[in-house]
């Protein structure tokens, strides 16, 4: 069927190519007038995906409920890239779903986001929509528009942690280093045991910059890396819990903590190693276990601690995940009414259940091997987001983790990393004015 | 670019022996005899060369055109777009990360660039007169024909600590190198581009010097010229102006180069790579799609144009430079 | 004369004459450099046959012993690639826009190579030189203008949009290597054309496309080259799934890959299934592109 369809546009083209342009504008009509019965998703995930199946589920019992169609596109993590260019023209989704830190550059920086108030208000179990998502992680991730509403529908909470397989480190289960001496510690032992204690993949910057990051919103709580990148002058560089940050950091590299060649090798490679025991612990998001699963060794138990403490500042990264509606989407109020409906606790528990992920709503089913990190973050009085939510046009894959990957791979030291940040920063908005 | 293709592509055909006749006299005497076909041509301008120059127009230019007037704004790629006159470009060219990839895409043109032109060669000479050049030859090309994302995928798996390269150095006794790491992956990148693209070279230098007519080498070797003699005054000279074609086709495609890189570094894809290995290409589509901050469209088309402009200088000084007197044979 | 006159080729025995005559060289650095030569000859084509031979094993297997054998002849392998990552819409997807771009191109760049090739004036000149230009512009510079426009047209997430980006930005390349090849044909045939009466449509028709029929084959070759590669367009400009050609549902299957275990079978397999149609083209019509490339390139 769509064969003959591209048949006819294909001879057309041929005839006269350019007059083809204006022809095939005419003949594209068939994507309007049927508002309300479909709406357009492009997913972040992938078919195959854990997470894929449980949406996939979702979807079909939404169609089956309002007797409309959903055009899913499972494009995977390119979703949003995609969208931007799309969003300047008139074949726009009118769902998407990503990270707080995808979304936000992609629809929220270019006033592309619409308010989600009729999804928040939508029933969902006998109550709003909204009141499922707990309020203390609304009260510390602010995804609100301009005009006061929310423009993202989380579903999920991606957190990060430090991973250990149980079954073979049950010592850090029984007892999980709180501080960072006492970190520190854990891995002397573990090194002076014969096993590598930490494994990283080295190539992926966000990854590597996460450890400078964490280490200082240990320091000084979350915001700091906003407040520490927003400054103009630099100045910020100076600060002596800065600089503490980031001799921590040269810590784990000089004391010989990492496995061999994490700087050197393409994720998954190292990612692998862990999985597969040669290390004992690996600093990550709580999407490990779904990613590592069918590598990892027989009778792996994953098992996690809280990143360890610094001081008195004991936030947990929560960032969420979930969908966006974009302004011009010609179905908004289907694609919100189903952003909703996906907050309902049957999908929430196979979220958990299933795909073993972190769910947001509080009350659903969870997996085994997530119930650590579920706690940390329940018993967290703060929360911060990946990269403290910095996204100036440039400045993380230019500028920042430029430097935070020389950090963490032992290129230049924590001294050099703290005067050549506050230079690059200097520069950075310089340029920026 | 100021003149492209025409003088040196203009000599006529005439693969074989002997020295041919120039065409310009004998259109000359034919539009003589009979005052029409020369008119009938000319008419046929629109025609035959109006489809490709719409499509080319519409579809290429005017984007191009396009582009210049949207790295003259600041623009997140959709939303409000603010002018930003040529601030994109100072801004640019003071940035020290823009100048590195242009270092590197110059890296690539250059050191690459002679690489492929001295292993090609090499290998033409070699090849003329072995048993089995068309098989050699085939195999060496092959690899230009692979997508770049296949070179990416393996190089993971070959070159990861415990990959096979290391795999079979380690026997050996080599301290097994860190193939991957940030300092190396340049020249890696480098390395795989060499050998993407000899072959390539290899066959259109091959045609070359497979055109110098026989009694050349007859009349050298009555001579009693040497190897080196008969590389330094018969074959040089006489493909000087294909190796002119290649060093134009390599100058356009090096500016160009962007998968290998893109694949190369971040892991197959998923991630940016590294700084240090981004060419003016990357540092292009970085600053538009990387999908970790805020688009900046009016920088990234910026940066772009400037590369236009340095392929265009470089390819008039390339050919200034290789401008010699032609030789007819 | 409508029959075609055969390109002067060099007869066999100058052939023989001009490589006894170069053959004179045999010095140990002659043997390194043919040894060599070999060395890296089998060495490539183990490496292509290693890569096929690791599609039939389990990821296990390819991690623990990257250099064996296949203990059997599983196509699981494929199996998975070809479902999962829906490459057989993928591959379909890609042929169709290879072939519909790659004809269409070269239908529209020979007339105009030829017409800018035998007709020498300004017009000509400044003309062909406008087509060469844009053999240097990176097509990141273009991107988002030209999604814009497509747009408008209704032509983004399309194949037929796509095909018309790929003849468009192919026009320079295109023009460029069939100009030059139009140039190295001889003018006698045209001249006694036209001394026959045949009008210059006719006498292109009739008397030099059978006469380039070598160039054209070699443009065409190449085009379906480029187009069976092209990624960043693709990746781009298709936004679902049921579109995308064989680059782009690769990149998505390397992803998938990574965030759900990774499978270097799978990964492997599909590899092949974007590699090895490469080379049966090659195969097939290898001899021309090698030979037809350097027709236009070289003079």
């Amino acid at each position: 069927m769509t064969i003959r369809v591209r048949w006819t546009k294909a001879l057309a083209a041929g005839a006269a190519a350019a007059v083809a342009l204006a022809m095939a504008g005419c003949s594209g009509t068939d994507d309007a007038g049927q508002a309300n019965q479909e709406f357009t998703y492009w997913s972040m995930w992938k078919t195959g995906e854990p997470q894929q199946k449980v949406l996939a589920e979702a979807v079909a019992d939404f169609e089956k409920q309002h007797n409309i169609k959903i055009k899913v596109e499972w494009q995977g993590r390119n979703n949003l890239q995609k969208l931007v260019p799309a969003l300047n023209t008139n074949n726009v989704p009118d769902l998407v779903d990503g990270s707080y830190v995808k979304l936000y550059p992609a629809v929220v920086a270019t006033e592309q986001a619409l308010g989600l108030a009729d999804a928040y208000a939508a029933d969902v179990d006998g109550k709003p929509a909204g009141e499922h998502i707990p309020a203390k992680y609304l009260a510390d991730v602010d995804i609100k528009t301009a005009d006061g509403q929310p423009w993202m529908l989380p579903y999920q909470i991606q957190s990060e942690t430090i991973w250990f397989n149980a079954a073979k480190n049950p010592e850090l289960k029984a007892n999980p280093p709180k501080t960072w001496n006492e970190f520190i510690a854990a891995l002397d032992r573990l090194k002076a045991a014969g096993q590598t204690p930490l494994a990283a993949d080295g190539d992926i910057a966000g990854y590597n910059s996460s450890w400078f990051v964490t280490l200082l919103l240990r320091n000084s709580g979350p915001g700091a890396l906003m407040r520490l990148a927003s400054d103009k002058t630099g100045a910020a560089w100076d600060d002596p819990a800065v600089a503490d940050a980031a001799r921590k950091v040269e810590q784990l590299v000089k004391g010989g903590y990492l496995i061999k060649g994490y700087n050197a090798s393409k994720f998954p490679a190292q990612q692998q190693k862990w999985a597969n025991n040669e290390a004992a612990l690996m600093y990550m998001g709580s999407w490990l276990p779904t990613e590592s699963a069918a590598y990892a060794a027989p009778g792996f138990e994953y098992a996690s601690f809280s990143f360890p403490k610094t001081g008195t500042h004991a936030s947990e990264r929560a960032d969420f995940t979930g969908f966006a509606v974009p302004k011009k989407a010609a179905n908004a109020q289907l694609a919100q009414q189903f952003a909703a409906f996906f907050l309902s606790k049957k999908y929430q528990d196979k979220w958990g259940a299933e795909a073993k992920v972190i769910p947001i709503r509080a009350d659903a089913s969870i997996a085994a091997q997530m119930a650590g990190i579920k706690a940390d973050l329940d018993a967290a009085g703060a929360y911060h987001l990946q990269n403290d939510g910095v996204a100036f046009p440039g400045y993380n894959e230019k500028t920042f983790w430029a430097k935070t990957d020389e950090l963490f791979l032992g290129k230049i030291t924590a001294a050099q990393f703290t005067t050549q940040m506050k230079q690059a920063q200097i520069d950075y908005w310089k340029a920026q004015s | 670019m100021a003149r492209p293709a025409p003088d040196v592509m203009t000599r006529p055909a005439t693969a074989t022996s002997g020295p041919a006749v120039t065409d310009t006299p004998t259109r000359g005497s034919a539009a003589g005899r009979r005052q029409s076909p020369a008119d009938q041509r000319r008419r046929l301008l629109i025609p035959f060369v109006g489809p490709a120059l719409i499509l080319y127009t519409v579809l290429f230019v005017i984007p191009i055109l396009a582009a210049v007037v949207i790295s003259l704004h600041r623009w997140a790629g959709s939303g409000p777009m603010t002018w930003a006159g040529l601030d994109n470009y100072t801004t640019l060219v003071e940035d020290e990360l823009f100048l590195q990839s242009l270092g590197n895409t110059l890296k690539l043109l250059f050191v690459v660039g002679g690489a492929i032109f001295v292993l090609s060669f090499a290998l033409t000479l070699v090849l003329r007169d072995m048993a089995g050049r068309k098989i050699v030859r085939s195999v060496l090309f092959f690899p230009h024909l692979v997508n770049a994302l296949v070179y990416g995928v393996l190089a993971g798996f070959v070159f990861n600590p415990d990959g096979l390269a290391n795999a079979i150095l380690r026997p050996l006794g080599v301290s097994t190198p860190q193939w991957l790491a940030q300092d190396n992956l340049f020249v890696l990148i480098m390395i795989t581009m060499t050998w993407m693209t000899t072959g390539y070279y290899t066959t259109i230098l091959m045609a070359g010097v497979d055109r110098i007519p026989p009694y050349f080498y007859e009349d050298a070797a009555l001579a009693g010229a040497n190897a080196w003699q008969r590389l330094r005054h018969v074959i040089l000279p006489l493909t000087w102006d294909v190796f002119g074609v290649c060093a134009v086709l390599w100058t356009i495609t090096s500016v160009k180069i962007f998968e290998i890189v893109w694949i190369f570094g971040g892991s197959s894809g998923n991630g940016i790579p590294p700084t240090k290995t981004w060419t003016a290409a990357v540092y292009t589509y970085a600053t538009a799609f990387s999908g970790d901050s805020v688009p900046a469209f009016g920088a990234a088309t910026a940066s772009a144009i400037l590369s236009l402009v340095l392929v265009t200088a470089l390819v008039v000084l390339l050919r200034r430079v290789m401008r010699r007197d032609v030789i007819e044979f | 004369m409508s029959t075609p006159m055969p390109l002067p080729r060099p007869t066999v025995s100058a052939r023989r004459r001009k490589a006894s005559a170069m053959r004179t060289s045999t010095g140990p650095l002659r043997w390194a450099a043919t040894t060599l030569t070999w060395l890296f000859v089998l060495t490539s084509v183990a490496a292509l046959v290693w890569m096929v031979l690791q599609a039939f094993r389990d990821t296990r297997a390819i991690l623990d012993r990257p250099w064996g054998l296949p203990d059997q002849l599983s196509f699981d392998n494929f199996v998975q690639a070809w479902t999962v990552s829906d490459f057989a819409t993928a591959t379909w997807n890609s042929l169709w826009v290879t072939v519909v771009s790659s004809v269409l191109t070269v239908a529209v760049a020979a007339p105009a190579a030829y017409h800018l090739s035998r007709h020498d004036s300004r017009v000509t000149r400044n003309l062909t030189l406008f087509f060469v230009l844009g053999l240097g512009v990176p097509v990141q510079v273009i991107l988002i203008p030209l999604f814009i426009m497509l747009n408008s047209v209704y032509l983004v997430d399309s194949l037929v949009g796509l095909n018309l980006i790929y003849i468009g930005l192919s026009m320079p390349f295109t023009v460029f290597l069939l100009t030059g090849f139009f140039r190295s044909l001889p003018t006698e045939l045209e001249e006694a054309a036209s001394l026959d009466g045949a009008t210059p449509a006719g006498t292109f028709w009739r008397i030099m496309l059978p006469v380039a029929k070598g160039g054209i084959l070699t443009a065409f070759v190449l085009q379906v080259i480029g187009h069976w590669n092209e990624t960043l367009l693709a990746l781009t400009f298709l936004q679902s799934t049921d579109n995308y050609t064989l680059p782009v549902a690769l990149i998505s299957f390397v992803q998938q890959q990574t965030y759900s275990g990774a499978d270097w079978g799978g990964l492997f397999a599909g590899l092949c299934i974007i590699v090895l149609p490469m080379l049966a083209v090659y195969v097939w019509l290898g001899r021309r592109l090698t030979e037809g490339l350097t027709l236009g390139m070289g003079k």
